[in-house]
């Protein structure tokens, strides 16, 4: 009475049907209404195509004979044990705990639930094509092993850094490199070996490899659940007037980092000398300055050098903006790096987004307690 | 076989036609003389170098692609399938392998070598002679001029926009960044394109042989009217240069006291100034106390900025170039002066007479509707109550007429 394909569009639309209502009941956010209308017009596109499929028997003339899906030989081969349902539940039960539970693990769900219906789909075609289950199996794999390979691959690539990475950040600073240095090496040695013994069977080394590759994943797993190492960052930028009007070290110094990162494409280099001076170089100029031009409204990345022998950090004055009506002092912001060492080098990312016309006193970069170390900014 | 069974089908030969016909609309297209944004037509040392770079590049490229296409053309009609029996398949061919692997090796070295050549070459900043910070937002390009003794010697700031006007026969260096998205700066007949990026400074080298005004456009998809994205370089003899230069740092001139300029510029300042700087404008308190009008783009515009209008009659163009400031006939006088006369003619500015009166009032009454950009009250809503262009002020003709009166004296 229902055939193959209507069965399959049956099930789809009344996955559709439930689905609109389970999101209905359980999803109040502003845009249900997209999710619901999409899951409805899903149900009765499905439902649409079950029909056509139960009124031209799958488009199957002959179909339309009994014997033709009775009594052929395709019809008498029985179908092969498949997981696909199995996987297909476990895709529903995620989507049912993703809605309670997080977007993460519904998403998830859906594309299990998917692909389970998109192999079962497959592979019911191709159990039919024909009464001989090799040349079916081979037809199967010639479709589908070209999408399942190069996924699973990536899938259990994914798996072994994810894991891995649990582990690197599990472990200690001090850990970490020592146990990359074991595992890189295991993975060296265990590989020269296999390579080097030709008759090894390769249950053998399937095994070992499938064995040491859970031991990654379930240890990966273990770490993950019980978190990262503490990870401190230290700020590497003050905005407190104290701490930025003196080269006295606080407490934030000791541990700021003395290297830079995104030393390229800077601005402006601004550089404390040996003779206790400040200049700036610009991109294009070789040239010292003391006028910096930085552009208005838009972050600049400047880089201060400190080629003295003292500690010292470079403070930058962003504006004195006043109240035009009494001409008291709104706000005097500043921002500054921690101590550089000599010989040290240090990050900062400006943004003015006044021109210089605005501030009663300059835009200015300096040195705290040393005399003359200054550097006008304009902003045009 | 006999003549006529040899031609083709007609409904073959009218889409052979077809084809045949757009390629060489293709092929012509490329003959357009008038084509300020061909890069086959260098107008500096730096756009001369890519130039010489990809004319014989482009030239073996193209002989190793019809060689291969009439290969391949051959081999499909040649042994096309007539159902004659499969031919002896054979594997493997070790010389030929060989030698078509060391063939393109030595073709691509051999483009390889003036490739990295003209890379630096185009990356020098040692023989600098003037600098300019070029930022790039939503839809302009605004020009800064720093403090240098480059230039002929700059002594304060020049903000200005949507005309990049640089000394000719000078190394111009180029500081580009961005405010808010990518752009990207190209200035065909001078050099190649740069993008510009939000915290980041590219440089770009800039000469023009001669004066003039060569076109360019941003070559970034940056959002709506980023096809109105353009800018324009306007070279001048250095002479000419320092007269655009002096101008530029002249003092603020206010409007002849109960003239319309003068209405204008209180128009100006209660609707224009809250987000255009013009230089030395003040505003009188009712205790007579005088004070500078200062712009705060950052308050109203996404990217934080807006043109500096002090000058704005010195420019050719407004709204991000999109539009010429001079009609069409006195643009034309200026586009195709002779060299030597250039200079005079741009120095000159625009007048009442030259005004494109009819492009800018319409931009001032209702700016989006003119070009698209993201700035009516709804669409600020969606970016923190801040506009991504000009919106519409909701201005009346006497307000536009008072406005216009005022910038006119923007020289």
């Amino acid at each position: 009475m229902f055939t193959t394909g209507s069965k399959l569009f049956i099930g789809g639309t009344v996955l559709a049907v439930v689905a609109a209502i389970v999101f209905a009941v359980s999803y109040d956010g502003d845009r249900a209404w997209v999710a619901g209308i999409g899951l409805i017009a899903a149900a009765i596109a499905l439902s649409f195509l079950m029909g056509i499929n139960l009124w031209v028997r799958d488009s199957n003339v002959g179909g339309m004979q009994a014997d033709a899906t009775t009594t052929s030989a395709a019809a008498q081969s029985r179908p092969g044990n498949s997981m696909w349902p199995i996987v297909g539940a476990l895709g529903g039960a995620l989507v049912v705990i993703g809605i309670v539970a997080t977007p993460v693990v519904f998403k998830a769900g859906i594309v299990v639930l998917l692909i389970a219906l998109f192999e079962w789909l497959v592979q019911s075609w191709s159990e039919r094509a024909s009464a001989d289950p090799a040349f079916n199996a081979s037809i199967r794999a010639r479709l589908m092993h070209p999408l399942e390979f190069p996924v699973l691959g990536a899938v259990g690539l994914a798996v072994i850094i994810y894991s891995f990475s649990r582990i690197m950040l599990f472990l200690s600073k001090e850990a970490g490199p020592a146990v990359f240095v074991v595992i890189g090496a295991l993975i060296t040695v265990g590989g020269f070996l296999f390579a080097s013994k030709a008759t090894l069977k390769t249950s053998v080394v399937a095994g070992i490899s499938t064995i040491a590759a859970l031991g990654l994943v379930s240890t990966g797993a273990v770490m993950a659940i019980d978190g990262e190492r503490d990870m401190h960052e230290y700020p590497t930028v003050s905005n407190d007037p104290t701490v930025c009007s003196s080269n006295a070290e606080t407490e934030t110094d000791e541990r700021a980092s003395q290297t830079v990162a995104a030393k390229s494409n800077v601005a402006a280099t601004v550089i404390f000398n040996a003779d206790r001076q400040l200049y700036v170089q610009q991109i294009g100029t070789g040239a010292y300055s003391r006028v910096a031009t930085l552009q208005r409204s838009n972050p600049s990345p400047v880089m201060f050098r400190n080629l003295s022998d003292e500690a010292v950090r470079l403070k930058v004055n962003l504006g004195t903006f006043t109240d035009p009506a009494t001409g008291t002092v709104t706000s005097q912001p500043v921002t500054c790096t921690t101590l550089v060492e000599p010989d040290g080098r240090q990050f900062l990312s400006l943004q003015f987004p006044k021109s210089s016309l605005a501030t009663t006193q300059p835009y200015s970069f300096e040195v705290p307690e040393v005399e003359g170390a200054t550097v006008e900014i304009v902003v045009p | 076989m006999s003549r006529r069974d040899t031609r083709l089908p007609a409904r073959r030969r009218r889409t052979l036609g077809a084809v045949v016909a757009g390629a060489a609309a293709l092929v012509l297209g490329g003959c357009a003389q008038d084509a300020p944004q061909d890069t086959w037509q260098p107008a500096g040392d730096n756009a001369q170098k890519i130039h010489d770079l990809q004319w014989p590049v482009f030239l073996v490229a193209g002989v190793i692609g019809v060689i291969v296409l009439a290969v391949v053309a051959f081999a499909v009609v040649r042994f096309r399938d007539r159902g004659q029996p499969m031919p002896e398949q054979s594997h493997g061919k070790p010389a030929l392998e060989i030698a078509l692997t060391i063939l393109p090796a030595l073709i691509l070295v051999g483009v390889g070598i003036p490739t990295v050549s003209t890379v630096f070459d185009l990356a020098e900043e040692a023989d600098t002679e003037c600098i300019i910070n070029v930022t790039g937002q939503q839809w302009w390009w605004e020009y800064d001029y720093p403090v240098q003794d480059g230039c002929g010697g700059i002594s304060a700031p020049i903000v200005t926009s949507g005309q990049l006007v640089i000394p000719a026969d000078t190394n111009v260096l180029l500081r580009l960044t961005s405010r808010d998205v990518i752009h990207s700066f190209w200035i065909p007949k001078l050099n190649g394109k740069k993008d510009t990026v939000p915290g980041r400074v590219h440089t770009l080298r800039m000469q023009a042989d001669e004066p003039g005004i060569y076109a360019g456009q941003c070559t970034e998809f940056c959002g709506l009217s980023h096809a109105n994205m353009k800018m324009e370089a306007v070279a001048l003899f250095p002479a000419d240069f320092q007269t655009w230069v002096a101008n530029q740092l002249e003092d603020y001139q206010a409007p002849a006291e109960g003239s319309l300029a003068a209405e204008g510029e209180a128009t100006f300042t209660a609707n224009c100034a809250y987000c255009h700087q013009v230089n030395g404008l003040t505003t009188t308190a009712p205790d007579g106390s005088v004070t500078p009008v200062l712009a705060n783009p950052d308050e109203f515009v996404v990217s934080g900025a807006a043109p500096n209008l002090t000058n704005l009659m010195t420019r050719n163009t407004f709204a991000g170039a999109t539009w010429d400031l001079l009609t069409e006939e006195c643009r034309d006088r200026v586009w195709n002066a002779p060299p030597e006369e250039f200079g005079e003619r741009y120095l000159a500015g625009v007048s009442a007479d030259c005004l494109n009166e009819v492009d800018l009032r319409e931009w001032i009454r209702n700016a989006p509707a003119k070009k698209p950009m993201y700035a009516t009250a709804d669409q600020a809503a969606n970016s923190g109550g801040k506009f991504r262009g000009m919106p519409a002020l909701g201005l009346n003709e006497s307000q536009i007429d008072q406005i216009i009166a005022y910038l006119l004296e923007r020289h």
